[in-house]
């Protein structure tokens, strides 16, 4: 019999194993942030969550050099710069020095006279051209035009240098040849390396790289070094979650075995506790799988954490065991309790799996599956390997516990007291408990997002929030849009309702007006002429500015600019943040500086009235999101509630014990979310997740009570596992809440003293009949 | 760089302060008495003309200004005409200033090669350093005490692809004249008149 118990045991883990193994393997896991969004957001919304998770922009890294004096620091930053240039990781190294070997200048520079700012006619005048050579001749006497001197005979009038300070416009302090922060505590740098964004692999490999490279440098000096950037936080933060959870993992499981081997005192025990459980994992992850092609990181997680209360089944069912019985007798015993417990808690998490969020539905599948096929094993395989024992029947330290709680009626009223004021609290408070920022629930620590502000602030790239969207069939189409637009816009800046603004236009102009410059441009002949007027008397050598005519010449006849050009041209980091193709449509971001009135914007696109145009306020389009999420999933919840209690109504068919059970659930809810939120917690839809977690186990705990309390004997094994469940529970929960990842905290926050508090008004206020004397 | 041949001067200037021979006579006259005799520890301007005869002019062009010279390394060339420009060298640090409205331009000297290993030499002559010069030239001195000049050849590539040589003349610890020939068959012709 015990032979035929382990054989089937083992062969239980063998299947599980089995199982664990193929989901595993055909597991697809998503693990960005679209978890957190819905189906259909505004476009413009996707597109920036997009650009901002994985774009291009979000290759770049801002690295700052402090801990030494500013000469020192000059040196560092060289040094680093030239180090990161050789190493041949990086398509942009920028620490602010001039670089006469930069790829891009050759293009710029073959391409001057049909870039930003526009040629006109008039500046290939005989007059135009006579002023710029006696100028010209006159900085040959000065150091700084005799370092253009080489560019001379192509560029006489001096194009390339407009075109450059164009581009360059107002950086960051320049005032030791490199960028410096204003109190030249920092030296700063901006790099991008050729690797990827959104591959988080290669790009935590650059930072790797990055930071051996500058301990090289460093030995052990006081220089620092720090670095920032969406990949850099990415990297950082993904580190941080794999060690916290390992940690966090292993210390919750230990914590767990201990406790419940000190309760049941049998390994064997502790192997077939994992079979609803792990049983219930493979089949939600499986069939949600199935159904949606794919598994965000976050439902897998969380739904773990949702039907972790499958853990409870096989507790309570050894709880309720007594020695000489069968296993089945007592499962017979409590299996109405636990079926009705089971399918009130799937039936919350039914209207879930209607949201328009595919990471709620998704949750609410994974539960709901997870939890019949936990309840289905603990119903099928549990009674055949599980043999009630001595250890499992409460002990006299349990008639000690159980004689404690039985003095704790009295607490009754301070209690219902206390989560009327609790809920009066929330009422009060009803604005205020809601997170609004989408960042705070990233897993980025504030430090982390501190020290991007402050080095974003040292570069003048302030953090940007408003912007107005160009969409377009092809890439041509954005660029000649944006140049339609950039009168209107010059009139903001002339208000001063804006500071100005960027758009991949001011460097890439559009097919059309490179076109428009080409006609401008005098052919060979023409120029030729004006030139030669132009140099009569001054002492010039004949022929010197062959190539200038030449190059005129080119410009005016050559394939006007693309962006693959400058992709070619390793100029794409400029384009990159600015001009993309997003669903088979081009997409241009106009981003104003400097934004005094960000309703002069609004009201811009709106007498624009084009379709093609959009205004997005960044800031503004993220609390949306998050409060539309919340409303959602509150929405959703609230259903499930109703639904829940509907099934309650329908199994315990009496009035009054509908409200002995879901009272104390609803009280431990209140009561838990008030002090949390008087902690100054703010919730997001991770806590409602959490409420609904300790809704699921209050009620289980709350069931229990009601179905076992009349009774003493009982009444003491339904404490006694009770008790074993929230303790398990407890210790989880409470481990995960030293996580100093915002998002692991809050939930580990909230469910283990929702759990503490379920356990409390459960036993208060559903347990009946005077309590036994022993 | 073409740079280098602006930081000429920078080199005229370095050698010009000369202080009055003394105390070197009395060992045979070579490289190293010369730099002894060369050998600055204090402020000094002197006034210079320079006269640059480039491949793209059919005239050369004149200039006027004053150098100095600050212990221990910083350098200042100031064009009064034909046009104003201020540059100095200090450091690794080039700072080049044309109207005093206008933005400072700021390079660094290693950018430039070339001008580096002038600055680099000057600073070994300065200091008496004949080591450190010989690693960027090879120098090679004729005439005698009284009317001497060095003829400066780069060693490195990085310099050489643009400065073919660089020729110094003087009279016991003055210099008179420096002359630079660049690859491109520009040069510089730069006299030091008096002290001021």
């Amino acid at each position: 019999m015990n032979r035929r118990r382990l054989l089937v045991l083992a062969a239980a883990l063998a299947v599980l194993g089995l199982c664990a193994l193929a989901v595993t393997a055909t597991l697809r896991l998503r693990t960005d942030l679209s978890f957190a969004f819905p189906d259909s957001p505004s476009r413009d919304v996707q597109m920036l969550v997009d650009r901002l998770q994985r774009g291009p922009a979000s290759g770049l890294i801002l690295l700052a050099l402090s801990g030494v004096q500013p000469d020192e620091l000059v040196r560092a930053s060289n040094q680093l710069a030239e180090l990161f240039e050789q190493s041949g990781r990086f398509q942009l190294v920028a620490n602010g020095r001039p670089r006469s070997q930069n790829p891009g200048l050759a293009l710029i520079f073959e391409n001057r006279y049909l870039l930003n700012p526009p040629v006109a006619a008039s500046d290939f005048s005989a007059a135009t051209l006579r002023r710029q050579l006696e100028e010209t001749l006159r900085a040959l006497a000065t150091a700084s035009g005799l370092a253009g001197k080489r560019l001379l005979p192509a560029d006489p009038t001096g194009r390339s240098r407009r075109i450059t300070a164009f581009w360059t416009g107002k950086g960051p302090d320049q005032g030791a040849g490199i960028w410096l922060s204003a109190d030249h505590s920092r030296a700063l740098m901006m790099v991008q390396s050729t690797a990827p964004a959104f591959d988080l692999a290669a790009q935590a490999d650059v930072i790797r790289f990055m930071r051996q490279t500058f301990d090289g440098l460093r030995g052990d000096g006081p220089l620092r070094m720090e670095l920032a950037g969406p990949s850099v936080f990415a990297t950082a933060t993904s580190e941080r979650i794999g060690a916290e959870l390992k940690l966090l993992t292993t210390a919750s499981v230990a914590a767990v075995l201990v406790l419940l081997f000190a309760a049941f005192r049998s390994v064997t025990l502790l192997f077939v506790l994992l079979l609803p459980l792990g049983f219930g994992i493979c089949a939600g992850a499986a069939v949600t799988q199935l159904m949606f092609g794919y598994l965000h990181g976050i439902t897998l997680a969380f739904g773990v954490t949702l039907i972790g209360v499958a853990v409870d089944y096989p507790v309570h069912l050894i709880g309720h065991a007594k020695v000489q019985e069968k296993t089945h007798d007592a499962l017979e015993k409590i299996w109405h309790t636990l079926r009705l417990g089971a399918l009130t808690t799937m039936a919350a998490f039914l209207p879930i799996t209607l949201s328009s969020f595919p990471g709620l539905s998704q949750l609410g599948v994974f539960a709901i599956v997870g939890l019949l096929v936990a309840a289905l094993v603990t119903r099928t395989i549990l009674p055949v390997v599980l043999v009630p024992s001595a250890a499992a029947a409460p002990s006299r330290i349990w008639s000690g516990v159980h004689s404690f709680a039985g003095h704790m009626r009295w607490v009754r009223a301070p209690l219902l007291v206390a989560a009327l004021a609790a809920a009066a609290y929330l009422g009060v408070r009803h604005d205020q408990v809601w997170e609004h920022d989408l960042r705070n629930l990233s897993p980025t620590t504030a430090a982390d997002r501190d020290l991007d502000r402050r080095l974003r602030a040292d570069l003048g790239a302030a953090d940007v929030r408003y912007f107005l969207v160009v969409r377009q069939a092809t890439a041509e189409q954005v660029l000649q849009k944006t140049e339609d637009l950039a009168d209107a816009l010059g009139t903001l800046v002339g208000r001063g309702q804006i500071a100005g603004f960027d758009a991949a236009a001011r460097y890439l102009p559009s097919i059309r007006s490179q076109q428009v410059r080409q006609g401008v441009l005098p052919d060979r002949a023409t120029l030729a002429a004006a030139l030669s007027t132009a140099q009569a008397g001054l002492p010039f050598r004949a022929g010197l500015f062959e190539p200038f005519l030449d190059a005129v010449e080119r410009a005016r006849t050559g394939p006007p600019l693309t962006p693959e050009d400058f992709l070619a041209a390793g100029l794409g980091w400029r384009l990159d943040a600015l001009l993309f193709a997003q669903d088979r449509e081009w997409v241009g971001l106009i981003v104003p500086r400097g934004v005094a009135q960000p309703a002069a914007l609004m009201d811009f696109v709106a007498a624009a009235d084009d379709p093609a145009l959009s205004y997005l306020d960044l800031k503004a389009a993220s609390e949306d999101l998050v409060a539309g999420y919340r409303r959602e999933a509150l929405g959703w919840l609230v259903i499930g509630a109703a639904v829940a209690l509907a099934m309650l109504i329908l199994g315990l068919r009496s009035p009054r014990r509908v409200l002995r059970v879901a009272g104390p659930v609803v009280l431990s809810v209140a009561l838990s979310a008030a002090v949390l939120s008087s902690l100054g917690a703010a919730f997001s839809l991770f806590h409602l997740l959490s409420f609904l977690l300790v809704a699921g186990v209050g009620l289980d705990y709350a069931l229990f009570f009601d179905r076992f309390g009349a009774d003493p004997e009982s009444r003491l094994s339904a404490l006694k596992a009770n008790t074993l469940c929230a303790a398990t529970t407890v210790t989880v929960f409470t481990v995960l809440a030293f996580s100093r990842i915002p998002v692991l905290h809050g939930i580990g926050s909230t469910v283990a003293l929702g759990a503490a508090f379920a356990l409390l008004s459960a036993f208060v206020f559903t347990a009946r009949g005077p309590v036994a004397e022993t | 760089m073409s740079l280098s041949a602006a930081a000429a001067p920078l080199l005229v200037l370095l050698l010009a302060f000369a202080p009055t021979p003394g105390r070197a006579q009395e060992a045979p006259w070579s490289l190293s008495t010369l730099l002894a005799a060369l050998a600055q520890h204090k402020t000094v301007t002197v006034r210079f003309s320079e006269e640059r005869r480039l491949q793209y002019l059919t005239e050369s062009i004149r200039l006027e200004g004053t150098l100095s010279f600050e212990p221990p390394d910083r350098l200042e060339k100031r064009v009064v005409r034909p046009k104003r420009e201020r540059m100095t060298v200090e450091g690794n640090l080039i700072t080049i200033e044309t109207n005093p409205g206008d933005p400072r331009v700021r390079v660094f000297l290693s950018d430039y090669p070339a001008l580096g290993a002038f600055v680099t030499a000057l600073r070994a002559l300065l200091s008496g350093d004949a080591t450190d010069l010989e690693r960027v030239f090879q120098p090679a001195l004729a005439g005698t005490e009284e009317s001497w000049s060095i003829r400066l050849t780069p060693r490195q590539s990085a310099v050489s692809d643009t400065v073919r040589e660089i020729r110094i003349s003087g009279a016991g610890g003055r210099i008179a004249s420096i002359d630079i020939l660049e690859t491109g068959g520009d040069r510089s012709i730069i006299a030091i008149h008096e002290a001021i």
